[in-house]
């Protein structure tokens, strides 16, 4: 196998002479070194294959050995790079193409970032390229472990992270569900502060001094439980200090104040029908547009839609369209029903329930009213809730030392 | 000290295969259907019944049936059919 694989790259000949076997023939090309294969001998002639670079040494031996003879084939690769010397461009375009999708898979195309909510995405993406990670960034020279850190150090709020490199994308996985209040990985000393004025409901100690008790009106900032533990000797004098991180879960009772109101009368939106789309190229981050679409309309909608070519759900290309649609509009001045305004404020007013119960808030009593008054809809009340109000906070040793004293 | 396996000292000169140098003919006969020479000097006859060797100091013929020349090189040849007799011939 090898040995035709050999052959192949330098390429052999079929050989057909007119006689039978020719020893002479033969003996010449043995001293030569000339290899032979492959003979076969038919009534009138005798073919062979030789090395395709033994042609011409051929020629002299058989005017020599007084044989004629003639080339019935030639194989190989340099005969079929011969024969496709036209379709040659062909091959260095793949080539090319081949090279220039592996320089492209060095590098990141593609960032995806899924569940951010308080934050949005343009500001991770803003941290991103403060890092001098964007689009076009060098995949070996971003370690994601130190990127995770880096992330979290900048968005102090987001619980968990996590960051994966998949063909030419950068995955971003956040979660602001998960509150600070479950950060147990605080190790130097700290205490446990009150984000918000409320009324303590429960209160579980772990590790550190309670400072607060159930019942207690607490305001915002108060020390709930300490970091600080004294240990007491039989005279109740402080025999010795202690500082660690304080863990707790502690619970309060909090009342927040909803108001919202809108006008009864507003604009709507009337679409004519009338479209006009024109596109926009990107190609390793730069843009160009091949013609401008003429919008002559006096209010319109701009939608943007960008496609990225990709192979695959993460092996994004460097180059893509973006596809710009305007769509024109009118405004006509329409006004809600008493019963569709008050609809609309109940659906405001569970959405925004909705968001504070999967922040893990418990709603205790919710006394919004919804009323409509001289053309406008205001929704507003106290909703008293039930949710974790301590969050870690550091100090300085060497300040509650001077405390003590 | 002798080894386990031989007689021989292995302190002896090692023993060379004579056809390692190109002084003699090697033979391979592989059933009677194939037959390998190295080693050779021309060919002197060929066809199907009969094919002559000429060797350093000796001439092969090899009669049999069918028989042809698979490959020829500048060492060795490889001749293919029914063999039926290889003889030496003393030149």
């Amino acid at each position: 196998m090898i040995g035709f694989f050999l052959k192949y790259l330098t390429g052999f000949a079929k050989i057909e002479v007119s006689s039978g076997i020719n020893t002479r023939l033969l003996n010449l090309m043995k001293n030569r070194k000339i290899d032979v294969w492959g003979i076969s001998e038919n009534p009138d002639t005798c073919t062979f294959f030789i090395n395709r670079k033994d042609i011409n040494e051929l020629e002299k031996i058989a005017e020599k050995a007084d044989v004629e003879y003639k080339i019935q084939k030639e194989y190989g690769l340099p005969v079929n790079i011969k024969k496709n010397k036209k379709r040659f461009s062909l091959l260095i375009g793949i080539i090319i193409f081949g090279i220039l999708i592996y320089m492209e898979s060095l590098f990141i195309w593609n960032i995806s970032i899924a569940g951010e909510d308080d934050y949005t995405k343009d500001e991770i993406l803003q941290a991103l390229s403060d890092m001098d990670i964007s689009y076009g960034s060098y995949k070996k020279e971003i370690d994601t472990v130190e990127l995770e850190r880096l992330l979290r150090e900048h968005f102090s709020e987001l619980a968990w992270i996590s960051c994966s490199i998949r063909g030419t994308s950068l995955y971003i996985d956040v979660k602001e569900t998960l509150d600070v209040f479950t950060d147990t990985s605080l190790t130097v000393p700290s205490n446990i502060i009150a984000v918000k004025d409320c009324s303590i409901y429960s209160i579980v100690t772990s590790e550190g001094t309670p400072v607060a008790k159930i019942g207690d009106d607490v305001k915002k900032g108060d020390i709930l439980v300490s970091g600080t533990v004294n240990l007491y000797d039989d005279n109740a004098e402080i025999m010795d200090t202690h500082y660690v991180p304080a863990k707790a879960e502690i619970k309060g009772i909090t009342e927040t104040i909803y108001d919202e109101e809108f006008s009864l009368t507003y604009y709507k939106k009337e679409y004519s029908g009338n479209n006009k789309t024109d596109y926009t190229f990107s190609i390793f981050g730069y843009e160009f547009k091949p013609y401008n679409a003429k919008v002559q309309y006096d209010l319109y909608d701009t939608v943007t839609d960008e496609n990225r070519v990709h192979i695959g759900d993460s092996f994004y290309m460097p180059f893509g369209f973006i596809k710009n649609s305007f769509r024109e509009y009118s405004l006509v001045m329409a006004e809600y029903s008493e019963d569709e305004a008050v609809q609309i404020a109940g659906d405001r007013l569970n959405t925004y329930i909705c968001e504070l119960q999967e922040k893990g808030v418990q709603i205790l009593e919710n006394n919004v009213k919804i009323s409509v008054v001289d053309g406008k809809c205001i929704a507003k009340g106290k909703i008293r809730t039930l949710e974790n109000i301590g969050i870690s906070k550091e100090f300085d040793i060497r300040k509650e030392d001077s405390v003590v004293e | 000290m002798k080894s386990l396996f031989s007689n021989s000292c292995i302190y002896d000169n090692p023993q060379i295969c004579p056809d390692v140098n190109r002084n003699s003919t090697k033979v391979t006969i592989h059933g009677n259907k194939c037959i390998l020479i190295e080693n050779f000097r021309c060919v002197l006859n060929v066809s199907k019944e009969e094919v002559t060797i000429k060797a350093k100091k000796y001439m092969i013929s090899i009669t049999g049936r069918s028989l042809t020349i698979d490959y020829y090189t500048s060492y060795e040849i490889k001749i293919s059919g029914t063999i039926l007799k290889v003889e030496y011939i003393d030149i």
